[in-house]
């Protein structure tokens, strides 16, 4: 009983946030980027509702420096998909909340950054990669989890 | 306002790269770091994507132009730019026999590859070989496990407002694609299309192109049903240098499905250019027979 009534505080909850969130998010960013890396030290997850984009970027000391072009991987994304990524945040509770979450970058873990522009203004978020805040966990799981590990292969 | 002129000033540092003639060292760096910095405005800024992604695939061209321009010779120089470079990773079978004459891969085992939505109910199932001398062969696979229905992927696109009729809209469905692999790597994608342009028109790329002629593309459904729908919209089109315009385009499904593995024939009907890029005017969805195309030809894309 307490599982059902919490399923159904969680989708209402879903519901309200995709309602608000809908008219008012245009673009939304994930970025992790480790300063002391060779290879791709940048891995970003760029989505509207149209589109999601993954861009792996090579770092920037010597030994990666052109060693390898930037990837780029477009695909189309679907409206149920944007509409998750809607539901799994809500903009009136990031628009109190700090603009840097623990110490990125302090340990050996990549730094996060979360963007998410809207109609009025961009919100931008700094954490630590492995550990982002509960308001944010689930929709940079959902980019760089879900949506982007899919479609890969198709060409 | 600010976001746009910090966009124009990325794409007047841009120009340098853009307009130039060979490709130097110098400007393998400036085009890597240009790169580096649009991907970076593309982060900052995801409401701006799809104008960032219009300059990244032009820098992207640019930079291919130049390093084909250093090994091709002065007359073929003076030629104008083929339109086919983009499939250049393409082969295509003469006729619909199972054989490509410039197979230069070696053996590789080709996998009926499904499309879920969650990655763990994805399944790969070895269905045929393509031989060092490029012959082919392709058995039936059997049924496999699907978490999507038919209403997401046979639906009117872009409007509340025009429907879509599905007999049964919660039919179990999925897609799936041929995958050709040498020691478990894939090295590229098996399709059938009339062109090698039809086959590019599947891709994210190609997505609303109207180059001539018809594909088939492959999914297994849960059991009988049918969709129809007559979808016109309008989107933004563009020929990814200076023309950025509305066109009309039209989507139409008359789609009757059984139980088990269906193909479904998706072809162009017209086209419209924007610059020198074809863009279809109507794209139509119906299930056919393999067996009786004669018309088709098998394609091949080098990953």
């Amino acid at each position: 009983m307490n599982y059902f009534l919490a399923t159904l505080f969680f989708l209402q909850v879903g519901f309200c946030n995709l309602k608000t969130n809908s008219t008012a998010v245009l673009g939304i960013t994930v970025r992790y980027f480790s300063p002391l890396c060779e290879g791709y030290c940048t891995v970003q997850y760029t989505a509207n509702q149209n589109k999601k984009v993954m861009m792996e970027i090579p770092g920037t000391i010597a030994e990666s420096k052109n060693e390898n072009n930037i990837k780029r991987t477009v695909s189309l994304l679907r409206p149920s998909e944007w509409n998750l990524l809607l539901a799994s945040f809500s903009l009136e509770e990031l628009k109190n909340l700090p603009k840097t979450f623990g110490c990125p970058g302090c340990d050996d873990g990549p730094m996060g950054l979360l963007i998410i522009a809207t109609k009025d203004t961009i919100y931008q978020f700094n954490f630590e990669g492995e550990e982002p805040p509960d308001s944010i966990r689930k929709l940079t799981v959902l980019m760089n989890d879900n949506l982007f590990k899919e479609n890969t292969n198709k060409k | 306002m600010r976001t746009s002129m910090k966009l124009q000033w990325l794409f007047l540092i841009c120009l340098p790269v853009i307009v130039g003639a060979q490709m130097t060292p110098e400007d393998e760096r400036m085009y890597f770091e240009k790169s580096q910095q649009l991907a970076q405005f593309l982060g900052e800024h995801p409401e701006k994507m799809d104008s960032i992604l219009n300059e990244m695939d032009r820098l992207d061209k640019e930079m291919r132009m130049k390093k084909t321009t250093k090994k091709i010779t002065p007359e073929k120089a003076a030629q104008p730019e083929t339109t086919e470079a983009h499939l250049s990773n393409y082969l295509i079978s003469s006729g619909n026999d199972m054989v490509f004459d410039d197979w230069g891969y070696g053996n590789a085992e080709i996998l009926l590859v499904t499309q879920p939505y969650k990655p763990e109910n994805r399944s790969e199932i070895k269905v045929g070989i393509i031989n060092d001398d490029g012959r082919f062969s392709i058995k039936k696979s059997k049924p496999v496990p699907f978490d999507r229905t038919i209403k997401d992927f046979f639906k009117c696109e872009g409007s509340q407002t025009i429907g879509t009729i599905h007999d049964n809209p919660d039919m179990g469905a999925i897609p799936a694609y041929f995958s050709v692999r040498q020691d478990g790597k894939e090295i590229g994608v098996l399709s059938m299309a009339t062109s090698k342009q039809q086959a590019f028109n599947n891709s994210p790329a190609g997505k609303y192109r109207g180059d001539s002629g018809f594909r088939i593309a492959l999914f297994y459904i849960e059991g009988p049903t049918s969709v129809k729908a007559n979808c016109t919209r309008n989107i933004e089109a563009t020929d990814y240098n200076e023309i950025i315009k509305q066109i009309e385009i039209t989507d139409e499904f008359d789609l009757s499905f059984e139980a088990g593995w269906n193909f479904v024939k998706v072809s162009i009907h017209g086209s419209q250019n924007v610059g020198n890029i074809p863009y279809y005017k109507t794209k139509k969805y119906s299930v056919i027979s393999v067996d009786r195309l004669t018309d088709v030809n098998w394609v091949f894309y080098r990953l």
